[in-house]
C-alpha cells in the first residue's frame, strides 16, 4: 500500500479501474455535483475552494479560489472555463495520466467550476500530442451529456453546461493561460500583456478562468469530504492538499507518484521513486519542471511545498521532478533545456525572442569547447536583461538552468572553458565590434 | 475541396464556438487528415469557411509545429530531444534511426514511408526514451522495441507497442509491493 | 468604449505633474510633458502590444520595470523615465533588438530616419553579440513594397495597422521565435491595397517603397506639405523632391485631416505629374494639325478668335468646362473670366457628374452648402449610415474613419451597397456592417423610401420634430404610405424586417451620421436620395442633433470648392442662387461689373448647344468630357462642330486631341493655391516642384 492516502490517483490504482463513467459513479463519482447543483448556491461553493486552500496546480499556485473571486460579480453574459491540459512543462507528465485514466474526475472538477463561476461553456484546451487522451476526454463527455450532467438543464436543476475538447497544435507557450486564450481564439499563440487579467477579459474578451486540470481534478474531493479535510492535508496553511509529483531522470522507479505536499524531496525520490537507478549518487535535481531552477543534494530534505521551494531558492511550479546522477554534464543538461526554450520562445518580446537565441548560441559555444571566460559574464547579464522584462513568465523561465547551474556548478563551466582554451583551439575573435 | 466532402463535420466543429476563428486549428488538422498536410488551397478554403483572409490562416498554420505544411513521409517518426528524454537516451534513438532508416532530421525515407524529426517535451518524461509516430506514443524504447516498431509499421500500418491509457508506474506494480 | 471622456487623473512624470484624461497611456502623459519614451511597438494609432519593451519605465509601487505603452495613467502615479535602472534597461533592450540587426545602415533606405538608429545614437549602444545573426533569404514581396526582414525589430506595426487601421489582414507574421517573418501568403507576393501604410509605420528599413530604392538619403530630399489631388478627402502629403524629381510622398503621424494615413493613390501615385506623356508647351492646330507654339502665339490665337466669335454670335455662344482638380483661386477666376470677360453662364464643372446633388440638397433641406459634420464626427458616431458608397474605394481616408469608429469606438454600420461583403485582402466596408442590404444603384433610392417608411410606421419619430413641424410628418407619412412593402421588396429585393431592423438601429443612436458616396450622387434622383436621407435624420431628430448630419462625398478633391467658387451654372461664388437678386447684387458690388442675365446652359445643355451650333466656342480646364461622358450624348460630335476649343491640361486626352488650342496646364505639384475638401476644410496647396515644361500656371488663364 502507498504510504499517503491517495486522493486523484486512488480510483486509477484500483485493478480493473477503466476510467469509464460507470466505474467511476462505482467509486462514489459525481457525487459532489449532485450534492451541490440546485442545493449549495455558486458562491458556496466558491467559499469551499477558498476555504480548502487549493492552489493552482499548473505551475503558478496561484489561489483558485481566490482567481475565481475575481470575475466581475454582476456581469451579465457569457463566461467561460478553460481548462488547461496544454501540459507541456519538461519534466511533467501527470495530466496525461489524470486525463488517461479517470477522465471523469477531470470533468466534474469542471462541472463544479462552472457551476461556481456561472460558466455555461468549458473548453478543455489539450495539448495537440495528446491525440489519445483528446480522444479519451471527447468520449467521457459523450458519456456524461448521455447521462444528464453534461448539456442543458443538468440534473434537473435547470443549469446548463457545454465542454468541448479542443487540441493545441505545438506550443509549449500556449500552456501560459493568455497564450492559451489567443490559441483557442484561432490566433497565435502569443501571450498578451496583463493587466487586464483573463477574469476580466478573458476568452473573447469576457471574463474567463483558466485552470489546470490537477487543480479541477481536486474539486470533486474538496466539495465531497469538505474543505477542512483537505486543508488539513498537506503542509497547512499555504499548500494544502496532495499533488502528483512526476519524477523522471536516472531513478529507479520514474513516474507519477501522489503525495501530500510537505513530504521531502529525499522521500520522494528514495522512497517512492526507488531511488537513484546506479551506484552513482544524485549530482542534481529539477524540483518543478523545466522553468524550475536546479537544486543539489543539500536540498534534498527541502519540503515539497510552495514557500519552502522558494525559499531554497527554486519553485514547486508543475511538480515535475528530473533528477540527474553523479557524472552528468551539468553545462549540457542547461543546454538542453535552453535549446527547449528557444525553440519555444513565441517569438513576441524582444528580450526572450532575441536572449534565447542569443543564450543558446552562447551555451553551445561553450559545450562545443569554443568557449571565453567573459562568456560567463554575459551569460549572467543577458539573464538579468531578461527576466522580469518579458511580456510573460517565460522570461524567468528560460534564465532559470543557466542561472542556477551557473550558481552551484560555476566551475564545471570554467572547466570546459579552460580545456578550450588548453587545446588552443580557434579563438573567436568578433568579427565587429557594434 | 474539404467542403464537400466534410460538410457536417465542419458545421459542426464551427457550432462549438462563438467566434469562427477558434475553429481555425481543428479545421487545420482536418485538413492535414485529409491530404497528410495542410495545403495552400486547404488554406484558402478554410479562410473563406471562417470569413478570414489567407494570410491569416497561414500565421496562424505556421506557428505551431503539429501544423505540416509540406508533405511528410507515411510515419513521422517524431523523438523527444528534451533534457529528461536525453538522460534516458534519446540522442541513441535519433542515431537508431539514422543508421537503420538511413535519414537525418527532417529528411524522408526515399520510399515516403518515414520522416524524422527531433522534437521537444511531449510529457512523457517518466517512460523516455520515447517517440510519436503520427498519432501514437511509443514508450521506454530500446533497440528491440524500436526495431520492432519499425518492422510493424511497415508491415500493418500500426504496432501493438503503442502505449495505451497512460500510467506509470502501471497499478500492478505498485499493488504487488 | 468611447473617446470622449472628461475625467482626468493627475499623475507625475519625473516630478513633472500633469493632468491627463482618465486612460491616457503613461507613454503618452510622458509626451505631454515632453518626454519621450523611446520604444518602437508603440503607435497612437494602435492598439497597445507591449511587445518590444523598450519603453520601461519605473512606477512607484511596481515592483517590476512598467511597458509605459502598456500601463493605464492612474491617480497619483508617480512615474520615472530617467534612471539609472530604467536607462540600463533602455540599453539592455536595446542590445537585443540590436543583436539580430544587420546594422546594414549604409544600403538601408531607411538610414537617417529610422528609430533605431536614432535610439542607438541616443544610448551610445554596443553589443556584444558575436554569434551568428539570423538571416531569412531575400524574397520578393511585391511591385511596389519591398522587404528586408533581417532588418525586422518583429514590432508588428505594420501586421497590426493593416488589420486594425485598415481591416485588410493582408501582413501575416510567419513562423515563430526569432525566425519570425513578416509575409503574406506562403510564397506569394503581397496582394492588397497597397496603401502604403506598412512602408509608414515601419520604425527601421524592414519595409520601403521601391518607387524610391537607393535613390536618397532624407535630408537630401526638399519636402513640399501639401494636399492630395486624387479625391475629395484631401489628405496632407509631404512631397519629397530632388531638384525637379519627384522621390516620394508620405504623411507625417496625425497630420491633416487623413491623421498621416493614405490610400494607394496617395501613396504611390505621385509619379503621375512627372509622366513623359505630360503636355510641355502649347499646341495650336495648323492645317489639321497640332503644333508646338509659344504662349504668345497661343494666347494671341486664343483671344483673336474668341473676338471673332463674340462679335459674330454674342458671348451666349460661348461655353466654360472646368475640373474639380483645380484650386480654387484657378476655379474662381475661370468662373469669372466666364461670367464677365465673355459674358455668360454657360459654365460647369466636374461637381456636376455627382457632388451638385448632394451641396444642393444640403442648401435645400439645411441652407448650408457644407457638411454640419466632420471627420471626427463620423469616428465618433455611434450609429453610421452609409449608402452608395463604395467608401473604401472612392473616398479611402474618410473610409478610415468609418473602419476607425466600428473597430475601435464599436459604432453600428449601416448600410446600402451595391457591393457584397467579401473577406479579402482587399477591404470592403460592408465586411464590418451589422447591417448590410445589397442593391443594384438604380435601386439606392427605393431602399432609402423603405428605411424612411420603416420609420414613419415603426413610430420612430422625434417627439419635437412631430409637435414642431406636424404639417411635414405627415406629408412625409402620406408620401411613405403610398408605398408599399411588397413594392419596395419588388424592386430592392430587400425585406420589411431588413427596413425595419436597420430603421431601429438607426432611430437608437445617439450620434447619427449618414454618408451618401458618389455612386448614389450620380446616380438617376440622385438630388431627390439625399433630400430624403435628410428626411430620415429629420424625423429621427438627428439632422441637427450633436454630432448629427448629413455627408455627400465628393469625388474629387475639389468638387467642393468648384461649387463655393460658382463654378456652376446655377450658382455664384459663395454658392450662392444666380437668381436670387440679393446675391447678384452682392456680386456686382464687389467685381463692379454687370452679371450676365441669362441662365446658363449645364454641361450636358452645352453639348447639346454644341451639337445645335448654338456654342461655337468651349473652354476646357482639366476636363475630359469625351473620356468620361457615355458616347451616346455624342460629345465627341459636338466637339468637333466647335469654331474654337481651347484646353488646357496635362496629357492630350481625347477631348485635348479635338482641340484648336491646347495649353499646357501645371499639376497640383507644381502650383500654390487652395482645395476644399468634402467635408469643407479649405488646404493649402503648395508646390514641390517647378512647372514641367512651359505649363507656368501663373499664365495659364489669360487674366
Amino acid at each position: 500500500m502507498p504510504k499517503h492516502e491517495l486522493i486523484l490517483l486512488k480510483n486509477m490504482m484500483e485493478p480493473g479501474y477503466t476510467g469509464s463513467l460507470h466505474d467511476y459513479e462505482r467509486a462514489g463519482g459525481y457525487q459532489a455535483l449532485r450534492k451541490v447543483v440546485g442545493k449549495v448556491p455558486p458562491a458556496g461553493v466558491t467559499g469551499m475552494v477558498m476555504k480548502s486552500g487549493l492552489r493552482g496546480r499548473g505551475g503558478a499556485g496561484f489561489p483558485t479560489g481566490l482567481k475565481w473571486n475575481f470575475l466581475p460579480k454582476d456581469y451579465i453574459g457569457p463566461k467561460y472555463l478553460c481548462c488547461n491540459a496544454d501540459e507541456s512543462e519538461p519534466g511533467t507528465f501527470k495530466d496525461r495520466q489524470l486525463i488517461e485514466r479517470d477522465p471523469h474526475q477531470i470533468l466534474e472538477g469542471i462541472l463544479l467550476a462552472c457551476y461556481a463561476i456561472g460558466s455555461e461553456t468549458a473548453y478543455i484546451y489539450i495539448r495537440g500530442e495528446f491525440v489519445l487522451g483528446a480522444k479519451i476526454l471527447e468520449q467521457a463527455i459523450a458519456e456524461a451529456r448521455t447521462a444528464g450532467y453534461i448539456g442543458s438543464n443538468i440534473l434537473g436543476a435547470g443549469i446548463t453546461v457545454n465542454v468541448w475538447v479542443h487540441r493545441g497544435a505545438g506550443a509549449y507557450i500556449c500552456g501560459e493561460e493568455t497564450a492559451l486564450l489567443e490559441s483557442l481564439e484561432g490566433k497565435r499563440g502569443l501571450p498578451r500583456f496583463k493587466p487586464p487579467f483573463p477574469a476580466t477579459n478573458g476568452l473573447y474578451n469576457k471574463p474567463t478562468v483558466v485552470n489546470n486540470i490537477e487543480t479541477l481534478a481536486n474539486l470533486p474531493h474538496i466539495v465531497v469530504r469538505g474543505p477542512e479535510w483537505f486543508a488539513s492535508i498537506g503542509s497547512p496553511p499555504k499548500s494544502t492538499g496532495t499533488r502528483v509529483f512526476c519524477v523522471s531522470g536516472h531513478v529507479k522507479q520514474p513516474g507519477n507518484y501522489e503525495v501530500p505536499m510537505g513530504v521531502t524531496f529525499r522521500e520522494l525520490i528514495y522512497e517512492h521513486a526507488g531511488g537513484m537507478r546506479s551506484d552513482k549518487s544524485l549530482k542534481a535535481f529539477i524540483p518543478g519542471g523545466a522553468s524550475a531552477p536546479f537544486l543539489t543534494p543539500n536540498h534534498l530534505d527541502v519540503k515539497l511545498d510552495f514557500e519552502s521551494v522558494a525559499a531554497a531558492g527554486s519553485m514547486l511550479g508543475s511538480g515535475g521532478v528530473t533528477v540527474m546522477e553523479e557524472g552528468t554534464d551539468i553545462v549540457w543538461a542547461a543546454l538542453r533545456l535552453m535549446e527547449f526554450f528557444y525553440h519555444e520562445s513565441c517569438g513576441k518580446c524582444s528580450p526572450c525572442r532575441e536572449g534565447s537565441s542569443w543564450l543558446v548560441q552562447t551555451m553551445r559555444r561553450i559545450v562545443a569547447k569554443r568557449g571565453r571566460m567573459e562568456d560567463l559574464e554575459t551569460l549572467v547579464d543577458l539573464c538579468k536583461n531578461i527576466e522580469g522584462r518579458t511580456v510573460c513568465a517565460f522570461g524567468e523561465a528560460e534564465v532559470a538552468p543557466i542561472m542556477s547551474t551557473l550558481k552551484h556548478w560555476r566551475s564545471e563551466y570554467v572547466t570546459l572553458i579552460q580545456e578550450a582554451e588548453a587545446a588552443n583551439l580557434i579563438k573567436l575573435e568578433p568579427a565587429v565590434r557594434h | 475541396m474539404l467542403k464537400e466532402k466534410y460538410q457536417k463535420e465542419i458545421d459542426e466543429i464551427i457550432s462549438r464556438y462563438p467566434v469562427r476563428r477558434s475553429a481555425l486549428i481543428p479545421l487545420l488538422y482536418l485538413a492535414q487528415r485529409d491530404e497528410g498536410f495542410v495545403s495552400e488551397a486547404a488554406m484558402k478554403e478554410i479562410a473563406g469557411l471562417l470569413r478570414l483572409t489567407p494570410p491569416q490562416v497561414y500565421e496562424t498554420a505556421t506557428f505551431y509545429t503539429m501544423i505540416n505544411l509540406k508533405r511528410v513521409g507515411k510515419f513521422h517518426l517524431q523523438v523527444c530531444k528534451s533534457l529528461m528524454c536525453a538522460l534516458a537516451g534519446s540522442d541513441t534513438v535519433v542515431e537508431w534511426v539514422k543508421t537503420k532508416l538511413g535519414i537525418g532530421l527532417g529528411e524522408t525515407t526515399t520510399d515516403g514511408l518515414f520522416t524524422l524529426n527531433a522534437v521537444e517535451c511531449l510529457a512523457a518524461c517518466g517512460t523516455a526514451p520515447m517517440m510519436q509516430v503520427n498519432d501514437d506514443y511509443y514508450e521506454r524504447l530500446t533497440e528491440q522495441t524500436f526495431d520492432r516498431i519499425l518492422a510493424d509499421l511497415k508491415q500493418h500500418g500500426t504496432c501493438s507497442l503503442k502505449t495505451g491509457p497512460f500510467m506509470w508506474p502501471e497499478a500492478p506494480m505498485r499493488n504487488e509491493k | 468604449m468611447r473617446k470622449t471622456t472628461t475625467e482626468t487623473v493627475r499623475l507625475t512624470i519625473d516630478g513633472i505633474s500633469i493632468s491627463v484624461p482618465k486612460g491616457t497611456l503613461v507613454i503618452e502623459a510622458a509626451r505631454l510633458v515632453g518626454v519621450m519614451v523611446p520604444h518602437f511597438c508603440y503607435h497612437p494609432k494602435l492598439k497597445p502590444d507591449a511587445n518590444c519593451r523598450m519603453c520601461l519605465v519605473e512606477v512607484e509601487r511596481m515592483p517590476k520595470l512598467q511597458t509605459s505603452c502598456s500601463t493605464v495613467a492612474t491617480e497619483g502615479m508617480a512615474v520615472r523615465t530617467a534612471t539609472t535602472v530604467v536607462h540600463n534597461a533602455h540599453k539592455s533592450v536595446l542590445e537585443f533588438i540590436l543583436a539580430n540587426h544587420p546594422l546594414d545602415c549604409p544600403v538601408c533606405d531607411q538610414g537617417g530616419k529610422c528609430d533605431l538608429q536614432d535610439f542607438s545614437h541616443q544610448y551610445t549602444a554596443t553589443s556584444r553579440f558575436e554569434e551568428t545573426k539570423r538571416i531569412f533569404q531575400k524574397e520578393y514581396f511585391s511591385p511596389l513594397i519591398e522587404t528586408q526582414m533581417n532588418r525586422c525589430v518583429q514590432c508588428l506595426r505594420c501586421v497590426r495597422y493593416c488589420d486594425e487601421v485598415m481591416d485588410v489582414k493582408a501582413l501575416a507574421p510567419i513562423g515563430r521565435g526569432t525566425m519570425t517573418e513578416i509575409k503574406s501568403f506562403g510564397a506569394h507576393p503581397l496582394d492588397c491595397e497597397f496603401c502604403g501604410g506598412c512602408v509608414q509605420i515601419c520604425p527601421v528599413g524592414a519595409i520601403t517603397s521601391r518607387l524610391s530604392m537607393y535613390e536618397y538619403r532624407p535630408w537630401m530630399l526638399k519636402r513640399a506639405d501639401t494636399v492630395c489631388m486624387f479625391c475629395g478627402d484631401g489628405c496632407q502629403i509631404t512631397v519629397q523632391t530632388k531638384d525637379q524629381e519627384l522621390i516620394e510622398v508620405n504623411s507625417a503621424q496625425g497630420a491633416g485631416r487623413n491623421s498621416g494615413d493614405l490610400c494607394a493613390r496617395g501613396f504611390f501615385g505621385f509619379r503621375a505629374a512627372s509622366h513623359p506623356s505630360r503636355v510641355t508647351h502649347p499646341l495650336i492646330r495648323r492645317n489639321g494639325v497640332l503644333v508646338q507654339a509659344t504662349w504668345e502665339e497661343a494666347l494671341v490665337f486664343v483671344a483673336e478668335q474668341t473676338n471673332r466669335l463674340k462679335l459674330a454670335h454674342g458671348p451666349q455662344a460661348f461655353g466654360g468646362l472646368i475640373s474639380g482638380r483645380c484650386t480654387n483661386e484657378e476655379l474662381y477666376l475661370f468662373q469669372k473670366f466666364m461670367r464677365l470677360t465673355i459674358g455668360t453662364n454657360n459654365l460647369d464643372s466636374s461637381a456636376r457628374y455627382g457632388h451638385i446633388n448632394g451641396v444642393q440638397a444640403m442648401r435645400s433641406v439645411q441652407g448650408t452648402h457644407r457638411w454640419t459634420v466632420t471627420f471626427e464626427d463620423i469616428v465618433q458616431a455611434d450609429v453610421l449610415l452609409l449608402v452608395g458608397t463604395n467608401i473604401t474605394e472612392t473616398n479611402p481616408i474618410t473610409g478610415l474613419k468609418v473602419k476607425e469608429a466600428v473597430k475601435k469606438y464599436d459604432a453600428t454600420l449601416l448600410t446600402i451597397e451595391a457591393i457584397q461583403p467579401a473577406v479579402g485582402t482587399i477591404s470592403n466596408i460592408s465586411n464590418l456592417s451589422q447591417q448590410h442590404v445589397c442593391v443594384a444603384p438604380s435601386q439606392f433610392g427605393a431602399a432609402v423610401l423603405g428605411l424612411l417608411k420603416a420609420i414613419v410606421e415603426d413610430n420612430h419619430v422625434d417627439s419635437t420634430i412631430r409637435q414642431r413641424m406636424p404639417d411635414y410628418v405627415s406629408a412625409v407619412s402620406q408620401a411613405v404610405e403610398r408605398l408599399t412593402w411588397d413594392d419596395l421588396a419588388l424592386s430592392t429585393g430587400v425585406s420589411r424586417e431588413s427596413f425595419v431592423q436597420m430603421a431601429a438601429s438607426l432611430a437608437g443612436g445617439r450620434r447619427v451620421v449618414a454618408l451618401a458616396g458618389q455612386t448614389l450622387l450620380r446616380s438617376q434622383g440622385g438630388y431627390g436620395i439625399c433630400l430624403n436621407l435628410m428626411d430620415l435624420l429629420l424625423l429621427t431628430g438627428r439632422l441637427t442633433a450633436q454630432g448629427c448630419g448629413f455627408a455627400p462625398l465628393a469625388e474629387e478633391n475639389n468638387d467642393q470648392g468648384a461649387v463655393e467658387m460658382g463654378a456652376v451654372a446655377a450658382l455664384l461664388p459663395g454658392a450662392l442662387d444666380l437668381t436670387d437678386q440679393d446675391a447678384r447684387a452682392q456680386i456686382t458690388r464687389v467685381w463692379k461689373e454687370d452679371l450676365p442675365l441669362a441662365e446658363g446652359a449645364t454641361l450636358i445643355e452645352m453639348i447639346d448647344r454644341a451639337q445645335a451650333g448654338i456654342i461655337k466656342g468651349l473652354f476646357v480646364v482639366g476636363e475630359n468630357p469625351v473620356g468620361s461622358l457615355p458616347p451616346q450624348t455624342g460629345v465627341k460630335e459636338a466637339l468637333g462642330k466647335l469654331d474654337l476649343l481651347v484646353c488646357q491640361e496635362l496629357f492630350l486626352t481625347e477631348t485635348a486631341a479635338l482641340a484648336h488650342v491646347v495649353l499646357p496646364a501645371a499639376s497640383a505639384m507644381e502650383k500654390a493655391g487652395t482645395f476644399t475638401n468634402t467635408e469643407g476644410h479649405v488646404q493649402a496647396v503648395r508646390p514641390a516642384i517647378n512647372p514641367v515644361g512651359r505649363s507656368a500656371h501663373r499664365r495659364s488663364l489669360p487674366q
